[in-house]
């Protein structure tokens, strides 16, 4: 009997051992300080149904529609109450084909299927959607289950911007494959930038420029957030087959081909269509397959981070935040780790303007590190301020960092506490790139703003146009004595200030 | 105290496991365990494929270096399972840390010591640098065949090798022929490894069959072409002449020895394209087989694709918009609860397939990616289309401008769609026995403007019936126009602005 009991404590002792040594043996960054910050909750889904959810749509009402991969649109209610356990779900349609990208206006529900971009109506307002009309469906499509179209919400005008995915993320087959489109509300489709590879969302800064995620593969050397400049190319030569279908208007002249193995640093000189990546998300340090782009718009009620972008991630089931700003007419910016630990891999996002982050997921076909097939979670800040690195800005010589609290220490800084790597990419039509041209830049000197504490200037012996530039903060307090939050920054300098 | 020590055992019990190769391991956990898992038993409750066991990860290392440069895309079998995904090449890595990767994962799951080395790397590297597309795992396993390290000991002693060249259909006599050369092998397998030759060759190995414990014995052999199989000096069993070694042609034979040395003797005969051979045996009373040859691995099953039935089952018609055999890519499939189903192509304005019984399984598109197209469930009637257009103007492929749809109150959707600038409805309801068709012109129709009904047509037509088999037929009331035979095609001419088409068939 003794035995029996010794056993059996042993085995709890053991298992709690191992979930210790798993989270610790991850390789993604430490949450356990999240929780101060950010509450995560997950929304309790109808019993039975596979939920992988591919959009979500904020509705009127408090109301909020997903869509399923499998093609279903489901509308809950009470997913913004405090008490979780009273949401009702409603499947009002079972006819779509995995769209990816929802929003609600006048009523109907628009999305962007496989096959079109439509909108669902529930016109006799019986709580089920019965019609479903094409706006447009002005782009090849072969069988190929990598050919995802992407789709925005609607811009101040109406448009909205669709970037469609590769034949297979490597070919273009089928018409459009490797473009955006812009698509004008009464359906007029017109070709609005090239060179797309394998995007995992779309959506707007706080200045309403159209952004998306582009996934590392072909021609990318990592993924990164792309600015989709009207009449850009965003790198990926595949899709430029299309070229004499799309030539004049905003597109202008067709791109000249890129050069295989060089850097798109070199490339960008060459050819004035390039967008070079506006933030680069060196690949596994800052997550592997980059999704949803939304921007906090909140006004405070997400937390400190107003007016940035943030990024979902599938394989790591994570949120990355960004900050981007425009040098030279370019946008470049930082990107930082921002929440973690989701069930499964984060496709769609959306923030609410009370400052709920809905987020959806699943990890079928893709695993992620959230182990869930599929997930429907929200965040909330606790209103509790973590000590962060705010925004990070290019200097002509450094850069300057913004914090959200003064550095309590500041006097103690010093440039061993700051410490810089900078490498590129090869750019090239192998998938995929380690690496390249590192550079170790020696902090010449930091100082922190003495009046308010809150801002640093570090001084770098050299800035290399093209490169990520990682920059990792030790050291540092705030009044309450706590460390960053995040003290890695990654920083793409395609343009060095004047 | 005991508690204290069982810790302490047990991550003694862990570091024991874990090479020093720090690199690999962050790499590993960064960038291969969200689907391998941190612990290499495949993410998602083995929806990813384990590493830990994984035969895959064991022999060679050029494999896991030739996965790591190129991915792995398709079908394989990992364990006993069935995977159909895809992995894509880590071109992130450099080549060193490529290398402490496939350290890692070989020191920790495989079975060789982890040193594999920078230039075996960019040898592996260079062999197949052209290379642009995703390896398929029979074309990984063909270069690089797994090795089952179960089969730890040999059974053969003293074994020699001969080798003949030649060209023969059938076994040759050995005995009266002279061998090229002759070669000790010491690991005590018959293997093909070291034979560079392709084709027109003869081997046979001789050395003593060692047996522990006296009783009968059942022996397998296979090849490709001709084996044979001699134990003290008499024929076991032989495959003959010509052909694969694909299990067919594999044959058996029983032997009563024993235990200790008995002379051994296996002949092989190779013509020409693949070469093979397999030879395993086991006690009578046992299932499981001693080697001879190294293990081959089991021929790959065929992933098998589970049935989800999406049959209607409360009362309402379903739209299943995916990827449907014989339809346009934009095509759907509509299924009836009375059990009468079809699919169509809205971006064509075409009733594709008509079927009974149950209607279509989602199994295909919502487990893993989702590619292919899906077929019927159930039994088919007909195939109507050939994935054209079937409204011509002109006689002409029409431009079918697809509008979207909407569905009645029991969820049957009325297609919209407009044929050379005139909108149409479309819709079909299910009726005995079959379907009737409406399709209606929001506008008077052009004169040139005609529909193809069926685009194999080899039945005949009468009296505003067209028997397409004996089973089926197809008939148009009197004002819809004028159907007939045309070619191949079974037409709808001279329209008018309401079409009605009955799919009729028996029951």
């Amino acid at each position: 009997m003794e035995k029996v009991i010794l056993t059996s404590l042993t085995g709890l002792i053991l298992s709690q051992a191992a979930v210790a040594n798993f989270k610790k043996g991850t390789a993604l960054p430490d949450i356990s300080e999240q929780s101060e910050y950010y509450v995560t909750e997950s929304i309790p889904m109808p019993k039975g149904e596979v939920m992988e959810i591919g959009s979500i749509a904020l509705m009127s009402d408090k109301k909020v529609a997903v869509t399923t991969r499998r093609g279903d649109v489901w509308v809950v209610s009470g997913a913004y109450e405090k008490d979780l356990t009273g949401v009702k779900w409603n499947r009002v349609f079972n006819g779509a084909h995995e769209p990816l990208g929802m929003f609600e206006k006048d009523g109907w529900l628009h999305f962007m299927d496989r096959d079109a971009y439509v909108r669902i109506g529930d016109t006799d307002k019986n709580g089920s959607y019965e019609t479903y009309h094409v706006i447009s469906n002005q782009w090849g499509m072969n069988g190929d289950y990598h050919e995802y179209n992407f789709g925005s919400t609607p811009d101040k005008d109406g448009n909205v911007y669709v970037v469609h995915c590769l034949t297979g993320s490597g070919s273009a087959k089928s018409q459009w494959r490797g473009w955006a489109q812009k698509i004008a509300p009464n359906g007029t489709t017109t070709p609005f930038a090239s060179g797309v590879r394998s995007p995992g969302g779309i959506g707007y800064n706080a200045s309403g420029d159209i952004f998306y995620t582009d996934n590392q593969g072909l021609w990318n050397g990592t993924s990164s957030l792309k600015h989709l400049k009207p009449g850009g190319f965003m790198g990926n030569p595949t899709g430029l087959v299309y070229f004499d279908d799309a030539k004049g208007g905003i597109m202008g002249e067709r791109p000249i081909n890129p050069v295989d193995g060089s850097t798109i640093a070199k490339e960008a000189e060459k050819i004035p269509q390039f967008v070079p990546p506006a933030v680069q998300l060196p690949h596994g340090k800052l997550g592997q397959s980059p999704t949803a782009v939304i921007t906090d718009k909140t006004g405070g009620k997400f937390g400190l981070f107003g007016g940035q972008v943030l990024v979902g991630e599938q394989t790591h089931s994570q949120v990355q935040r960004v900050f981007l700003e425009k040098v030279n007419g370019v946008y470049q910016g930082a990107a930082w780790h921002f929440l973690g630990g989701f069930k499964s891999g984060i496709i769609p996002m959306r923030l609410a303007g009370d400052g709920t982050l809905f987020v959806g997921g699943s990890s079928r076909g893709w695993a992620s590190a959230g182990g869930n097939a599929f997930n429907f979670e929200r965040v909330r800040w606790t209103g509790k301020k973590p000590f962060e690195m705010e925004k990070v800005e290019a200097l002509k010589d450094g850069f300057k960092i913004t914090f959200t609290e003064p550095v309590a220490n500041f006097d103690e800084i010093q440039v061993g506490n700051v410490s810089c790597e900078a490498w590129t990419y090869q750019y090239r039509s192998k998938y995929g790139s380690p690496e390249i041209d590192k550079v170790v830049p020696e902090v010449i000197s930091v100082s922190v703003d003495k009046e308010t504490k809150l801002i640093m200037t570090i001084k770098l012996d050299k800035m290399t146009r093209g490169h990520v530039h990682h920059l990792s903060l030790s050291g540092f307090k705030n009044n309450a004595g706590s460390t960053l939050w995040h003290k890695d920054v990654y920083y793409t300098l395609n343009e060095i200030p004047e | 105290m005991t508690s204290k020590l069982s810790i302490l055992l047990f991550s003694v019990c862990l570091s024991g496991t874990v090479f020093s190769n720090p690199n690999g391991e962050a790499l590993f956990k960064q960038l291969c365990s969200a689907c391998h898992g941190i612990d290499g038993k495949g993410a998602g409750d083995g929806a990813f494929p384990p590493l830990d066991g994984s035969e895959w990860v064991k022999g060679n290392p050029d494999r896991v270096a030739q996965i790591l440069l190129h991915g792995l895309s398709g079908p394989i079998e990992v364990k006993g399972k069935s995977y159909d995904l895809v992995m894509p090449p880590q071109g992130n890595l450099t080549d060193e840390q490529s290398i402490d990767v496939i350290n890692y994962v070989m020191g920790k799951w495989g079975d060789v010591k982890p040193n594999y080395t920078l230039a075996a790397f960019e040898k592996a590297s260079k062999k197949f640098s052209d290379r642009t597309e995703a390896w398929t795992g029979d074309e990984l396993l063909k270069l690089y065949p797994l090795v089952d390290k179960r089969v730890e000991k040999s059974h053969l002693e003293n074994l020699l090798m001969y080798s003949y060249k030649g060209t023969w259909k059938v076994m040759p006599d050995f005995t009266k022929l002279e061998a090229d050369a002759t070669e000790e092998e010491h690991d005590g397998f018959l293997s093909l490894e070291k034979i560079n030759q392709k084709q027109f060759f003869g081997l046979v190995w001789e050395g003593e069959l060692r047996i522990d414990k006296g009783g009968r014995y059942e022996f397998e052999i296979d090849g490709d072409d001709a084996v044979r199989l001699l134990i003290k000096g008499k024929q076991v069993t032989e495959v003959t002449g010509l052909g694969p070694m694909d299990g067919s042609r594999k044959k058996k034979g029983v032997v009563a020895l024993e235990a200790g040395l008995h002379d051994f003797r296996f002949e092989y005969m190779q013509n020409r394209s693949n070469k093979g051979i397999l030879a395993r045996f086991r006690d009578v009373k046992s299932k499981e087989w001693m080697w001879l040859t190294k293990k081959v691995a089991q021929k790959r099953r065929a992933k098998k694709i589970p049935v989800i039935d999406l049959t209607p089952k409360d009362g309402r018609v379903r739209v299943y918009n995916n990827f449907i055999e014989g339809s346009s890519p934009r095509g759907l499939a509509v299924g009836f609860p009375a059990g009468s189903h079809f699919s169509y192509s809205p971006d064509r304005g075409t009733v594709d397939k008509l079927w009974t019984g149950k209607f279509i399984s989602g199994g295909r598109h919502w487990t893993n990616r989702g590619q292919g197209f899906e077929a019927p469930m159930g039994t088919l009637i007909y195939g109507l289309s050939d994935k054209k257009s079937c409204w011509k103007m002109d006689g002409k492929d029409a431009e079918v401008s697809y509008l979207g749809y909407k569905l009645d109150a029991d969820g049957n959707p009325m297609f919209h769609y407009s044929v050379g600038g005139v909108k149409v409805q479309d819709k079909l309801v299910a009726s005995e026995g079959g379907f009737r068709r409406v399709v209606s012109f929001l506008s008077k129709p052009s004169e040139v403007i005609s529909l193809v009904l069926c685009e194999k047509f080899r039945g005949k037509v009468s009296g505003g019936i067209a028997a397409v088999n004996a089973d089926f037929s197809i008939s148009v009331s009197d004002k819809s126009g004028v159907m007939k035979a045309q070619g191949q095609q079974l037409i709808l001419s001279n329209i008018s602005s309401t079409l009605t088409i009955e799919y009729q068939w028996k029951k």
